[in-house]
């Protein structure tokens, strides 16, 4: 069993060692990965795309993580959380593209008509 | 308030293109109906892991399958775990116990977050235990609603107001902000770190209050809103 492995994240390789997940890999080698749940497998996203040769090298999904997958936006079967899925030797040279991060448009303006409920007193 | 300061809050309340004030009172609605019905069936004997898959499927049975934290239902002595801490396993509800439920669930594009304690059997000390974290969480929340205080001086308050009711207030769960999915892309820090009065809508009170010896503690959270929000 090696010490260590290489993965292929979007095309760029990511050290890892067996029994690290996809996220704690990412998360080692400083790449940019969302885990908003902390890696409980509640979120969602943390979603990877896992190359299709590679899937049957991957431990089946619980219960629990298929049913999450499920309900994601664009899901695909060959989608997994990068939280749950751990890493043995036989997975060096996985290859998996991350999620890109939750887009979040910043509306300043329509923000304070939407908070201006409830009433404020003695604002600071 | 400085111009700093105004600055720093518009950065830190701001919200994504989903967000409305239905959809977020609709989702706090629910979050409050399933934690009084997660609430209603737990029963003495239940291991707390059950528990916790029992209130998983009922959430997703509800169309909230994703949430963005754990769900937590403990039980006994684990009602003195920190937020996202570990239970001990194992821990079976007795006759006359305390537990607690803290979901935060996101259904389509919004996040909901509530908590609350409820007690089995008749100790009277741990059904005040209970008691008194919804009694803080609206003494907070009054002093929210009747002055400027900012979300540091708001958990300075509870602080004290806590140990003069003879319990510790657990500042790990010293409140956050809550939007559309997911807030932490705007903020993912406390509310007691804020230097500003926070708004309403956009955050959450934590209220986990925990007895100094007797081995429990309780829990209560809700968005920050006026009082005709809690009738």
């Amino acid at each position: 069993m090696p010490e260590t492995m290489t993965l292929l994240a979007g095309g760029r390789p990511l050290p890892a060692v067996p029994g690290d997940t996809i996220l704690s890999a990412m998360k080692a080698a400083d790449k940019a990965i969302f885990n908003i749940c902390g890696g409980r497998g509640m979120c969602g996203t943390c979603r990877v795309a896992v190359d299709e040769e590679w899937l049957g090298l991957l431990p089946p999904p619980a219960f629990s993580e298929t049913r999450l997958l499920r309900v994601l936006k664009a899901a695909k079967e060959n989608h997994r959380l990068a939280c749950q899925t751990i890493l043995d030797a036989r997975h060096d040279g996985l290859r998996f593209t991350p999620d890109p991060p939750p887009t979040r448009v910043l509306l300043q303006e329509e923000r304070k008509d939407e908070c201006s409920i409830g009433r404020q007193t003695g604002g600071a | 308030m400085s111009a700093v300061l105004e600055d720093k809050q518009a950065e830190l309340e701001a919200v994504g293109p989903a967000f409305t004030k239905e959809q977020m009172l609709l989702m706090r609605g629910k979050v409050r109906g399933i934690i009084n019905q997660i609430g209603a069936e737990m029963k003495p004997g239940m291991v707390e892991e059950d528990a916790v898959e029992y209130a998983k499927n009922l959430l997703a049975e509800n169309g909230m399958v994703r949430g963005w934290h754990d769900v937590y239902v403990r039980f006994g002595t684990n009602t003195l775990k920190t937020f996202g801490a570990a239970s001990d396993p194992g821990i079976v509800l007795k006759d006359d116990d305390i537990f607690l439920i803290d979901i935060g669930p996101v259904w389509e594009e919004w996040e909901g977050d509530g908590g609350d304690t409820f007690v089995v059997g008749d100790d009277p000390l741990k059904k005040k235990c209970a008691e008194d974290a919804r009694t803080l969480f609206h003494v907070v929340r009054h002093k929210w609603e009747s002055t400027g205080m900012s979300g540091k001086e708001l958990y300075e308050f509870a602080t004290a107001e806590a140990l003069a009711m003879g319990w510790e207030l657990n500042l790990d769960l010293s409140g956050h902000r809550l939007s559309d999915f997911p807030h932490a892309a705007v903020y993912d820090g406390p509310m007691m770190d804020v230097d500003f009065k926070p708004s309403p809508l956009l955050w959450v009170l934590e209220i986990h209050i925990r007895h100094p010896t007797a081995g429990y503690g309780a829990f209560f959270e809700d968005m920050l809103l006026d009082d005709s929000y809690f009738s």
